[in-house]
């Protein structure tokens, strides 16, 4: 079966702002602690983009693991200890798609 | 009926154990595309509160479901409140204290939703089985899975609710729990936690948060009438008193 890509655009809901780094490290920990390494390796799981002043950002995965992707996301509670909200606005099959949709994007939900 | 509207039943706010306000949740809610909202209030119904939940949530565009937690662990006073208050309030939910307060709540005809709780005894097959009977719907919050310490016996806890409640095909709400503005999740996602940890495969997996709650909501409604009797006889309008006539008056002499 062809494993075709998957772009989540997310948005962070949280009182203080995060880095690339400190999201994809999140998501990743969340991954990892809830399905394992194996679905790690496999989902195909990465952070495109993201961008602090909106807090909205990207995620690719295959097709087979968006659901793990969205559960994941869902399971993050805190990052660094302060609370947050990751919740997924839209799934694309492009990355064209997805960056311009997160680029038309306006919200900032703090 | 909305069939597209989401719904969230089970929300703690400041006055019922919660970190936010009723302004804070309906604000997060109408951006994740829910219609429904009902904010937990425990034992007691507070009219007030229902008024103040009503006119925050309808600023943002949300429609409000009033709701009452009842904690029962003595038979006698769960049914003095459900004869109290039945009618005033949209939803109950029981969250029973032992097996005894379990059974009635599965029975009882004015009792909406079935909550378990850390508190509350085993979901058992028992319990399944009496709840099925009498059409009861399971409440599940995700909340339990987000907050807790100890995630692996909380999905097997959830594994097995869900697969018993399934398998004896009770409806099952699926709501939030939420505490904070923070622990809200989006609808898809919830779902998308529910179906990837618990392993099980639900036939129509958004009627937890659509169909199921609503027709929680719009029973309970119809219910709440004046025109209700019982279920399945409704007053249809009122004639004239009815007067014997004379002649009838004289045969029965």
């Amino acid at each position: 079966m062809k494993l075709r890509k998957r772009y989540l655009i997310f948005s962070i809901k949280s009182p203080s702002s995060y880095s690339m780094e400190e999201v994809r490290k999140a998501v990743v920990r969340e991954m990892r602690r809830t399905f394992g390494e194996r679905c790690l390796a496999l989902s195909g799981l990465e952070l495109i983009d993201y961008n602090e002043e909106k807090a909205v950002g990207i995620i690719r995965c295959y097709h087979t693991y968006l659901e793990h992707v969205r559960a994941t996301l869902a399971l993050i509670n805190n990052i660094k200890g302060v609370p947050v909200a990751l919740y997924t606005l839209k799934v694309t099959g492009t990355r064209k798609k997805a960056l311009s949709i997160a680029h038309s994007l306006h919200l900032k939900v703090r | 009926m909305n069939m597209r509207a989401f719904v969230d039943l089970q929300v703690y706010t400041v006055n019922s154990g919660g970190r936010s306000t009723a302004d804070e949740y309906a604000s997060f809610l109408s951006i994740l595309g829910f219609k429904y909202v009902s904010f937990v209030c425990f034992n007691r119904p507070n009219k007030d509160k229902f008024k103040e939940y009503r006119r925050s949530v309808e600023d943002y565009g949300l429609e409000y479901v009033s709701r009452v937690d009842l904690e029962v662990s003595s038979l006698s006073r769960a049914k003095s409140f459900l004869r109290r208050y039945r009618r005033d309030v949209d939803i109950i939910v029981v969250r029973p204290r032992n097996i005894n307060a379990a059974r009635f709540s599965a029975r009882d005809r004015r009792v909406d939703m079935v909550f378990f709780d850390e508190k509350s005894p085993k979901f058992d097959v028992i319990q399944a089985r009496l709840m099925s009977i009498n059409n009861k719907v399971l409440e599940i919050s995700l909340n339990e899975i987000l907050v807790t310490e100890n995630r692996v016996m909380e999905i097997k806890r959830l594994n097995k609710v869900l697969r018993t409640a399934l398998g004896y095909g009770i409806k099952i709400v699926l709501s939030s729990g939420a505490h904070s503005v923070y622990e809200i999740r989006a609808p898809r996602d919830m779902i998308s936690v529910i179906k990837t940890l618990s392993g099980i495969k639900i036939k129509n997996e958004f009627e937890m948060m659509r169909d199921n709650p609503l027709d929680v909501i719009f029973k309970s409604k119809e219910r709440r009438k004046r025109e209700f009797v019982m279920p399945g006889v409704r007053i249809v309008g009122r004639g004239e008193p009815y007067e014997v006539k004379e002649k009838i008056l004289n045969f029965l002499d």
